[in-house]
C-alpha cells in the first residue's frame, strides 16, 4: 500500500514537472539503422512515458533528442519495424552518439488498425481483427483483390468461379451464416460500400483489415453478418515526388489433363454396347468413314499457353498541406483455353488537402475498364470431353464442321467463333471532409458515389447453330447499377491523466442503391459481318427490371482503456431498410468487447524475459444480413413474360410477398488470445468463435398449387462453431538472414439447427443435397454404390435382405448360398421402376429394407466442407535476396464430381465415358466390375444422380505461389539514379498434393446451400513469370 | 466540457438528419404492380385475361404430347433419352419431368385471381357484358384445367380461391375426382355458358362452341351418353361448323386455325410467347424427336401399299419419302410435320426449328365432336348407321376408303366403338386424344401391354408389359411431394 501510494505520487510529481520548463535536460543524439546498416529516415523516438513524440530521425537517420536528467528509456518505432526500447542514462552519457537498429517485421504492436468508422492502436484491439499490409500483397503478383487475401488470415476461404481470366471470387469468412441472403463479406473501400471489389488494383493498396468476430464487425450492423473486409488504399507521403513501375510478364498452363478415351477406346465402348443391347455396329462411325476417322485429343486442341502483362505505374508525393497518390495499372491476360481473354485497365488518383490544422479534404477517384472475352466458361471443356474422338472437327476444305451437320458441338468451333464479350466500366469517387473541432473531437462527412455500368454481347454464328437451317442469335444483357452513401461522424478522443483513455463515435449515413438491367436477343442475322442489334431478323421483346433500395442507420461506438491494460469497447447500430416490410424495417445491432492485457500485471513480471505482450480478448455481438430482393415483401404481379394472343399478360409473380419480412440476425461469441513472445520472435494469435444465425432468410418452397413456387421468410437457425490460431515468428534473424514464417488455420463446424416448418430442403439441380435439422450445410444426399450385379441371379436376398451368392455348375445356375452354406429360404429382388434388377446393373444400398429401390433408399454420402484449412507462408531474406512461398491446406471435404457423372452415366450415346469406365464396365454373366453396363439408358437409372461413386475427397495441399527476388545494391541504385529495384521470378499453382480425379480441388462455391459441385469448369492454371519493380 | 457539449449536439443533429430522410423508405417496385393496385379498370381485365391463356400455354408447351399420345400406341421412344423411355416403356416415376403439375396449377391460380378480382372492377366503361365474357372465359378455363388434372393423376387438390397470406396453410389434401367432376367441372361450365358474350368467334379464346365442346368430352369420360348427344346437338345446331375439304384447307386447321373446322386451338407466336416445346417431341429441323410414330404408321403404310389413292393424311402428317425401304421395312419418319406450312420450295411442310416452333395446339375441332357423338350414339342408342355415316364422313374427307359396317368384325358395339377409336388415332393423331380415348374405353391394358412388352424385348430390357391398371394414372411429381410432404404418392409408384 505505502509503494503504491508512493510510485504515485511519483507519477504525480513527474506529470507535475513535465508541465514546467524542464528544469535539467540532456541531450541524446544518434543514428537509426536497419539490419542491413541503412540507415533509416522517419523513425518515432519517445521518451518512454511520455505521450508526445520526442523526436524522428532525418534522411540520414540521424536524430537528437532531449532527455530528462537521470535515467530514461527511449522507445524507437515505426510502421514495418519492430520497436526497440534503449536504456539512456548516466552511464551512457559517454557514449553520446547511439547507434540503433530495427528488425523490419509487422508485429509491430504500435501499428495502427483501422476500425470501422476510425482507427485503434493494434494494443487496444479487443475484437479479432486481422491485418494484410501492401508487402505481403506485394510477395503474391496478385492480379486482384481475393488473390492478394489467399491464405493470409484464418477463417477466411476463398474460391474463385473458375480459372478463367477476370472470374470472379466469392469470399466466406468463418463458414456459411446464412441461406440465401448472400454470404460473401460486406467491403469497405476507404469507409465506402457498395465499391466494385474487382475495379481496384492490389498494388493500390496500403491494408486489408478483415473483421471476423462480431464484435469488430457490428458497427456495420445490417451487412456485417458475413464479416467485413475494410480496404484502405494508398495516400501520398511527405517529400519527393516519388515513381514507382512494376512490370511483369507470366506464362501458365493447363496444370494437368483428365484421362480422356481415344478413338480406339470409343470404338471398344461402341462394340461393348452392342453386346449388351440387341444391335449392330452403326457404319457411320465405321473407321473408314472420313467423317469418323479422326483421333482428337480435344484438351490439347482446345488448350495453349496462356499469357498474362502487367503495367503497374504509380506517381505519388506530397508537402505538408497536399499530398496525392496516382496509378494506373494495365493488365492483359490471356487464359489458356484459346480465345479466352481479359483486359483490364484501373486507375486511381488519392488526394489530400490540409489548408490548416483545422480541415483536411480528400477525395479518391477510381476507374476501371475491363473487356473480357468468356467463351463458354462450364460447358466447352465438359463437351468436349464427352465427344467421341474420331469425331472429325475440321471438314476436307478446312472449315469447321458446323453444329448443325453432327449432334455433337464441335468445342473447337464453339470456342473460337463464339463472341461472348463482357465490358465492365467501374467509376467511384468519395470525397471526404474532416473538422478538427478541437484537439479532441473531429468530424468527418463522407458523400461517395458510384456507378458501375456491365454488358455483356454473346453472339452465336450460324456455325454453332443447331438448327437446320442454322440461326444465327446474338444475346445482349445490360446491368447498370447506381450507388451513393452519405455519412457523417464524429471521433471523440479523449485522455485523462496518463492511464485513461476514452474513444467515442457517433454517427449517421445514408444510402441507395438501383439497378437497372435490361436484356435482348435478335436472331436470323441478315449479315454476320454485322452484329449489332439492326441487323437482326427478328427481335425478341426485351426484358427490363429496375430496383431501388434505399437504407439509413444510426451508429455509435465507446471505447475505454485503462494503462492498454483493460479494454472495453462497446457498438451499436440502429439500421433501417426498404427491404423489410414497414414493421420489421428497424433492427439493432449491439456489441461489447473486452481485453485484457495480462502481460502488463505485476504477476507475470518474472515472464517478461519471453513475453513481450499478452492479451486476453472476449467479444459478443449481433450482426444483421439484409441481402434479399427488393421486392420480396409484396406480392406483385409481373409483366412481360405472359404473352397470349398479342396481349402482354399481367400475372402474380411467382413469389408471394411476405410483410412481415425482416432481418437475418447473427450472434457471436469469439474468444480470444494474442501473445508476442521473444522480442517479436514469436506471436500466437487464437480464437474460438460460436455464431448462431437466427430468423434465416430463405425462400421457403410453396405448394404450387397455391400458384406460387415459394415465399420468403424469417425462419430457421444455423450454428458455425470454429477454431482459428496463428502462429507467426522469425526463426531466424540476423543481420543478413531472416526467415519469417506464418501459419494459420481455421477450423469450422456447421449445423442447421431450425427449418421452416422442419421441412428438409432437398435444393440443387441435380437434386444431390439434403439441407435438414440437425445436418450440416453441404451435405451430399443420394445412392450408396455398393457394386455391379454379376449375374441375372446376384440379384437375390434372404429375408433379411442380406445379399446371396449364386452358385453355377458349368454355367448353369443351381441354387444360391449364404454365408457359404446352401441357402433354401425365400429369395427376394430388388426393383428400380418395378424393373428386377440384372447382372451388369448396379447394386445400391437398399436403406429402407423393402424390395424398391427409390428416393428413399438415399442417404447422406459426404460433406462438401472441408473440416479445417491452413496456409502457410514464408520469407526468407539473405542480403539482397528473397524467397518467398505460401502454401495453402484444406482438408476433410468432399466434391461431387459432376463432370465425371455426366460422362459415365450412359444417358445418350452422344456421351463418351472415361477410359477407365470404357475398359471396366460390365458386358457378360459374370463380369465382376466396378461400372455398370454400358447399355443405353435402360430405364433403371445405373448412371443416376446422387451417385456415391462420384464423391471424392477434395483434400489437397497446394504451393501457391513461390517468387524469388533480388534488390539491387544501393551503389547501382545511386549510378542509375533509381530509388530503388528489385527483380523477381515467380511461380503460381505449383504443385497440388490430391486425390480428386477432376481438374483441380480448389472449385467455387457459388451458392450457399449447394457447394462442392465440380461441373468442369475453366480450369486454373499453372503459372511461371519474371518481373521488375521501380522506384524513381 | 465544451467538447463534450459539442460532441453532443453534434450527434443530435445528425439523428435529426437521419429522420429526415425516413420517407424515402418506401420504396415501391419500379418494374413490376403490386398485387392492390391491379383489377381496376377495363384494360386490367384484358391483361389479366391474357395471363390465364398464357398460363394454359405454358402447361401444355411440353407436355400436350406426353399426357395425351406418348403412353399411347400412337408413339414410341426415339432415340435413348431417359425421359422418353420411361414414358414409352411404361417406366414413369416421380421425377418424370410432366408428372409435374406446377404449370397446370399456375393457370388455375390465375383464373382464380380473375374470378375474384373481375366482379370488384368499378371502371364504368368496363361494360357487364365484357366483365361477364371475361367471368365466363375464367371459369371455362379453370374447369378444363381441372378436368386434365384428374384424368392424369386421379384425386388432385382443390383450390377455387386464390392464395393470398403467408399466415394461411398452404397444403391442400386430395380431393375425390368424382366430387371435382361433379361439383366444380361441370357446374362451372355451365355457369361459363351462361356468362359467356355469344356473339364471339375468337377461335383462340372460350366461346360457347368451346365450352360446349369441353362438355361434350366431359359428359363422354363420364358415360353419359345422352348429355354428348345433346351437347353435340347444340354444336351442330349453331350451323357454324363443317369439315373442310381440299388438303390445304386441312393444313390450314393447325396452321391459321381459321377455318369452317377449328373450335378451339390455342394461339402461339415464338417470338413473344416463346417456341412450343412440342417441337423437341415431334421433331424439328434442329433436334431428332424424342418420339416417333408407331401403329398409325403401320396403318397409313399399309394402306398406301393397298390404295391406289391412299388417305391423304399420311403425306400431311410425315414426309413419305423413304419410309418403307426396298426391302420394305418400314422405318419411322423423323418429323412429325403434321402443324407446320408448306414450305413453298420444296412443295412439303416443314418443321421449324425447335425454338422457332409456333404450333396452334388444337384443343377442339370439328370432327373429334363428331367421332365423340358416333361414340355415344353406339352406346346410347346402338345406332351403328349413325356412327358409321360420322366415321365415312371423316374417312371419305380424307380420300380414305370408307368402311363397311355391315362386315362381320363390327358386329357389336364394342366393335363399333373400336372403329370409332381407329378413326380417332388417325384423324387426330398427334392430337392429345388417344391417351385418353383408351382409358375411357377401358383399353389400355389390352392395347398397351403386348405393344410394351415387344419393345423391351427389342432392346434386352426386363420384360414387365402394362399389366398393373394403377399405372394408368400418372405418379405425383417428386417436385410436388418434396414440397408437400402430406400429399400420398398413387400407387404403385414411389416417391
Amino acid at each position: 500500500m505505502m509503494r503504491l501510494l508512493l510510485r504515485f505520487s511519483f507519477i504525480a510529481l513527474f506529470c507535475f514537472l513535465s508541465q514546467q520548463v524542464v528544469v535539467a535536460q540532456m541531450k541524446i543524439s544518434g543514428i537509426v539503422k536497419d539490419t542491413g546498416g541503412i540507415p533509416l529516415p522517419g523513425i518515432n523516438i519517445t521518451v518512454k512515458g511520455q505521450s508526445t513524440i520526442g523526436a524522428q530521425s532525418d534522411a540520414k537517420g540521424r536524430f537528437t533528442v532531449n532527455i530528462p536528467n537521470g535515467k530514461a528509456r527511449l522507445v524507437f518505432s515505426s510502421v514495418g519495424y519492430i520497436s526497440k526500447e534503449e536504456v539512456v542514462g548516466s552511464a551512457a552519457t559517454l557514449k553520446s552518439t547511439l547507434e540503433v537498429r530495427l528488425t523490419p517485421g509487422t508485429t509491430s504492436l504500435e501499428e495502427v488498425v483501422i476500425i470501422g468508422y476510425g482507427t485503434q492502436k493494434k494494443r487496444d484491439v479487443s475484437g479479432a481483427i486481422t491485418t494484410v499490409g501492401s508487402k505481403q500483397i506485394a510477395e503474391r503478383q496478385a492480379v486482384d483483390v481475393f488473390d492478394a487475401l489467399q491464405g493470409q488470415s484464418p477463417g477466411i476461404q476463398i474460391s474463385q468461379e473458375s480459372g478463367r481470366p477476370g472470374a470472379e471470387s466469392s469470399v466466406r469468412i468463418r463458414g456459411t451464416a446464412t441461406f440465401e441472403g448472400g454470404a460473401d463479406p460486406l467491403y469497405i473501400v476507404d469507409g465506402v460500400q457498395g465499391v466494385n471489389i474487382d475495379g481496384i488494383n492490389p498494388a493500390d493498396i496500403e491494408s486489408i483489415e478483415i473483421l471476423r468476430d462480431a464484435a469488430s464487425a457490428a458497427i456495420y450492423g445490417s451487412r456485417s453478418a458475413n464479416g467485413v473486409i475494410i480496404i484502405t488504399t494508398k495516400r501520398g507521403k511527405d517529400g519527393k515526388v516519388k515513381i514507382g513501375l512494376q512490370a511483369l510478364s507470366s506464362f501458365g498452363k493447363l496444370a494437368h489433363k483428365l484421362p480422356q478415351a481415344t478413338a480406339a477406346e470409343r470404338r471398344l465402348l461402341d462394340y461393348k454396347r452392342t453386346l449388351v443391347s440387341n444391335s449392330t455396329l452403326s457404319s457411320s462411325v465405321d473407321s473408314l468413314n472420313p467423317s469418323a476417322n479422326a483421333d482428337n485429343d480435344y484438351q490439347d486442341m482446345l488448350t495453349r499457353i496462356g499469357a498474362r502483362q502487367q503495367v503497374d505505374l504509380s506517381l505519388s508525393g506530397g508537402a505538408k498541406t497536399f499530398n496525392y497518390f496516382g496509378s494506373i495499372g494495365l493488365l492483359k491476360d490471356n487464359g489458356i483455353i484459346l480465345n479466352s481473354w481479359s483486359n483490364v485497365a484501373r486507375g486511381r488518383f488519392n488526394t489530400e488537402y490540409k489548408p490548416n490544422d483545422k480541415l483536411t479534404i480528400s477525395t479518391k477517384i477510381l476507374a476501371s475498364y475491363r473487356l473480357e472475352n468468356r467463351i463458354s466458361d462450364g460447358e466447352v471443356l465438359p463437351d468436349a470431353l464427352a465427344r467421341s474422338a474420331y469425331l472429325r472437327v475440321y471438314l476436307p476444305d478446312g472449315s469447321f464442321l458446323s453444329r448443325s451437320s453432327g449432334a455433337q458441338p464441335n468445342p473447337l468451333a464453339q470456342v473460337l467463333l463464339e463472341k461472348n464479350n463482357f465490358d465492365i466500366y467501374n467509376v467511384g469517387i468519395a470525397n471526404s471532409a474532416i473538422f478538427s473541432l478541437s484537439k479532441d473531437l473531429r468530424l468527418t462527412v463522407d458523400a461517395n458515389v458510384t456507378a458501375e455500368n456491365n454488358s455483356n454481347f454473346d453472339f452465336m454464328p450460324n456455325i454453332l447453330s443447331s438448327a437446320n437451317p442454322a440461326i444465327n442469335t446474338l444475346n445482349v444483357n445490360n446491368g447498370f447499377k447506381t450507388y451513393w452513401q452519405f455519412q457523417a461522424y464524429c471521433n471523440y478522443n479523449k485522455n485523462f491523466g496518463r492511464n485513461h483513455s476514452f474513444n467515442s463515435t457517433f454517427g449517421v449515413s445514408a444510402d441507395q442503391t438501383y439497378t437497372k438491367n435490361r436484356s435482348q436477343v435478335g436472331n436470323n442475322f441478315v449479315s454476320e459481318d454485322v452484329i449489332t442489334m439492326n441487323a437482326a431478323t427478328v427481335q425478341f421483346p426485351s426484358v427490363e427490371t429496375q430496383t431501388r433500395i434505399f437504407s439509413n442507420s444510426a451508429f455509435a461506438r465507446l471505447g475505454y482503456s485503462y494503462m492498454s491494460r483493460y479494454i472495453v469497447n462497446a457498438t451499436v447500430r440502429a439500421d433501417q431498410s426498404s427491404v423489410f416490410g414497414a414493421s420489421k424495417r428497424l433492427g439493432a445491432f449491439p456489441s461489447i468487447s473486452l481485453a485484457w492485457r495480462y502481460s502488463d500485471e505485476n504477476f507475470m513480471d518474472w515472464a517478461k524475459k519471453y513475453l513481450d505482450d499478452g492479451k486476453l480478448r472476449l467479444s459478443f455481438g449481433m450482426t444483421g444480413n439484409d441481402k434479399i430482393g427488393a421486392v420480396d415483401q409484396f406480392t406483385r404481379y409481373g409483366l412481360g413474360s405472359n404473352f397470349y394472343n398479342g396481349v402482354s399478360g399481367v400475372a402474380t409473380a411467382k413469389t408471394l410477398g411476405n410483410p412481415n419480412l425482416g432481418w437475418e440476425a447473427t450472434q457471436q461469441i469469439n474468444i480470444g488470445s494474442d501473445a508476442n513472445f521473444l522480442k517479436g520472435r514469436l506471436t500466437v494469435t487464437i480464437d474460438y468463435y460460436d455464431k448462431t444465425t437466427k430468423d434465416l432468410l430463405y425462400t421457403a418452397p410453396l405448394p404450387s398449387t397455391t400458384g406460387f413456387n415459394s415465399v420468403k421468410v424469417n425462419v430457421g437457425s444455423i450454428q458455425n462453431r470454429g477454431f482459428e490460431y496463428v502462429l507467426s515468428g522469425y526463426p531466424i534473424r540476423k543481420k543478413n538472414l531472416s526467415w519469417n514464417i506464418a501459419w494459420n488455420m481455421s477450423y469450422n463446424y456447421n449445423r442447421v439447427k431450425e427449418l421452416y416448418q422442419g421441412t428438409d430442403l432437398l435444393p440443387g439441380n441435380p437434386n444431390i443435397w439434403k439441407v435438414s435439422q440437425g445436418g450440416h450445410i453441404g451435405d451430399f444426399y443420394g445412392y450408396k454404390a455398393l457394386g455391379v450385379y454379376a449375374y441375372n441371379e446376384s440379384n437375390a436376398y434372404s429375408q433379411d435382405w442380406v445379399q446371396l451368392t449364386p452358385v453355377f455348375d458349368n454355367n448353369v445356375f443351381t441354387g444360391y448360398t449364404l454365408d457359404g452354406k446352401p441357402y433354401s429360404g425365400t429369395v427376394q429382388k430388388l426393383y428400380v421402376n418395378n424393373v428386377p434388377l440384372k447382372g451388369g446393373d448396379m447394386i445400391w444400398q437398399n436403406m429402407v429394407k423393402d424390395s424398391l429401390l427409390d428416393d428413399k433408399d438415399r442417404v447422406i454420402l459426404g460433406n462438401a466442407m472441408p473440416k479445417w484449412t491452413a496456409g502457410l507462408t514464408n520469407l526468407v531474406t539473405y542480403k539482397q535476396f528473397t524467397l518467398s512461398f505460401s502454401m495453402y491446406i484444406s482438408w476433410g471435404g468432399s466434391i461431387y464430381n459432376d463432370l465425371r457423372q455426366g460422362l459415365n452415366a450412359s444417358i445418350t450415346n452422344n456421351n463418351t465415358p472415361e477410359p477407365d469406365f470404357i475398359k471396366g464396365s460390365w458386358v457378360r454373366q459374370g463380369d465382376v466390375t466396378i461400372y455398370p453396363s454400358p447399355a443405353i439408358n435402360t430405364g433403371i437409372e445405373n448412371g443416376r444422380d446422387g451417385n456415391s461413386m462420384y464423391i471424392e475427397d477434395a483434400s489437397y495441399i497446394r504451393l501457391r505461389n513461390l517468387r524469388f527476388t533480388y534488390l539491387f545494391p544501393k551503389k547501382i541504385l545511386s549510378k542509375l539514379n533509381l530509388g530503388g529495384a528489385s527483380f523477381f521470378v515467380f511461380g503460381n499453382n505449383l504443385l497440388t498434393w490430391t486425390r480428386y480425379k477432376g481438374y483441380d480441388p480448389e472449385i467455387s462455391f457459388p451458392s450457399v446451400l449447394t457447394p462442392g459441385i465440380d461441373v468442369g469448369r475453366y480450369p486454373r492454371k499453372r503459372e511461371f513469370g519474371a518481373g521488375l519493380n521501380l522506384t524513381f | 466540457m465544451k467538447n463534450r457539449f459539442s460532441f453532443l449536439s453534434l450527434s443530435l443533429g445528425l439523428c435529426l438528419l437521419a429522420i429526415s430522410c425516413n420517407k424515402q423508405l418506401d420504396q415501391k417496385p419500379i418494374s413490376d404492380i403490386l398485387y392492390q393496385d391491379f383489377w381496376k379498370t377495363a384494360a386490367d381485365a384484358k391483361y389479366g385475361m391474357a395471363s390465364v391463356y398464357s398460363g394454359v400455354q405454358k402447361t401444355f408447351s411440353n407436355t400436350f404430347t406426353e399426357w395425351g399420345d406418348a403412353r399411347s400406341d400412337n408413339f414410341g421412344a426415339s432415340g435413348t433419352g431417359e425421359n422418353q423411355v420411361n414414358i414409352s416403356y411404361n417406366g414413369l416415376t416421380a421425377v418424370t419431368a410432366s408428372a409435374d403439375w406446377s404449370n397446370l396449377y399456375s393457370a388455375i391460380a390465375r383464373a382464380n385471381v380473375a374470378i375474384k378480382y373481375i366482379p370488384t372492377i368499378t371502371d364504368p366503361s368496363f361494360t357487364t357484358t365484357l366483365r361477364n365474357h371475361y367471368l365466363g372465359q375464367s371459369y371455362a378455363v379453370r374447369a378444363f384445367m381441372y378436368f386434365w388434372a384428374i384424368r392424369l393423376w386421379g384425386d388432385v387438390p382443390l383450390r377455387l380461391e386464390p392464395y393470398e397470406s403467408v399466415d394461411a396453410p398452404p397444403n391442400l389434401p386430395r380431393t375425390n375426382k368424382d366430387s371435382i367432376m361433379n361439383n366444380v367441372i361441370i357446374p362451372d361450365l355451365k355457369k361459363a355458358m351462361t356468362l359467356i358474350d355469344k356473339k364471339s368467334l375468337n377461335v383462340f379464346e372460350i366461346t360457347v362452341p368451346s365450352i360446349l365442346s369441353i362438355l361434350t368430352e366431359v359428359y363422354l369420360w363420364k358415360h353419359d351418353y345422352a348429355n354428348v348427344i345433346a351437347t353435340t346437338d347444340q354444336l351442330i345446331a349453331l350451323r357454324r361448323f363443317s369439315l373442310v375439304t381440299t388438303p390445304s384447307e386441312y393444313k390450314d386447321v393447325f396452321i391459321t386455325a381459321i377455318t369452317t373446322e377449328n373450335i378451339w386451338s390455342l394461339n402461339w407466336n415464338y417470338i413473344t410467347d416463346g417456341a412450343n416445346g412440342i417441337g423437341a417431341k415431334l421433331g424439328s429441323n434442329s433436334n431428332t424427336s424424342n418420339f416417333q410414330i408407331d401403329i398409325p404408321l403401320d396403318i397409313w403404310e399399309a394402306d398406301a401399299k393397298n390404295n391406289p389413292t391412299p388417305d391423304i393424311r399420311r403425306y400431311l402428317n410425315y414426309d413419305t419419302a423413304g419410309v418403307t425401304g426396298s426391302t420394305g421395312v418400314v422405318t419411322a419418319p423423323s418429323v412429325i410435320w403434321k402443324f407446320y406450312p408448306i414450305d413453298i420450295n420444296t412443295g412439303k411442310p416443314a418443321a421449324p426449328s425447335r425454338n422457332q416452333n409456333q404450333a396452334k395446339l388444337p384443343f377442339y375441332r370439328w370432327p373429334d365432336i363428331l367421332l365423340m357423338r358416333a361414340e355415344a350414339l353406339n352406346w346410347a342408342n346402338d345406332d351403328k348407321n349413325g356412327a358409321f355415316a360420322i366415321i365415312n364422313q371423316v374417312r371419305r374427307r380424307a380420300g380414305a376408303v370408307p368402311l363397311d359396317s355391315t362386315k362381320a368384325k363390327y358386329k357389336n358395339q364394342i366393335q363399333v366403338e373400336e372403329a370409332i377409336l381407329d378413326e380417332r388415332q388417325l384423324e387426330l393423331f398427334a392430337e392429345g386424344k388417344r391417351w385418353f380415348d383408351l382409358v375411357r374405353t377401358d383399353r389400355v391394358l389390352t392395347t398397351m401391354d403386348p405393344i410394351i412388352r415387344d419393345r423391351q424385348f427389342k432392346v434386352k430390357a426386363s420384360i414387365t408389359g402394362f399389366t398393373d391398371p394403377r399405372k394408368i394414372l400418372w405418379p405425383i411429381s417428386r417436385v410436388v411431394l418434396n414440397v408437400d410432404p402430406s400429399l400420398t404418392q398413387n400407387p404403385p409408384y414411389s416417391k
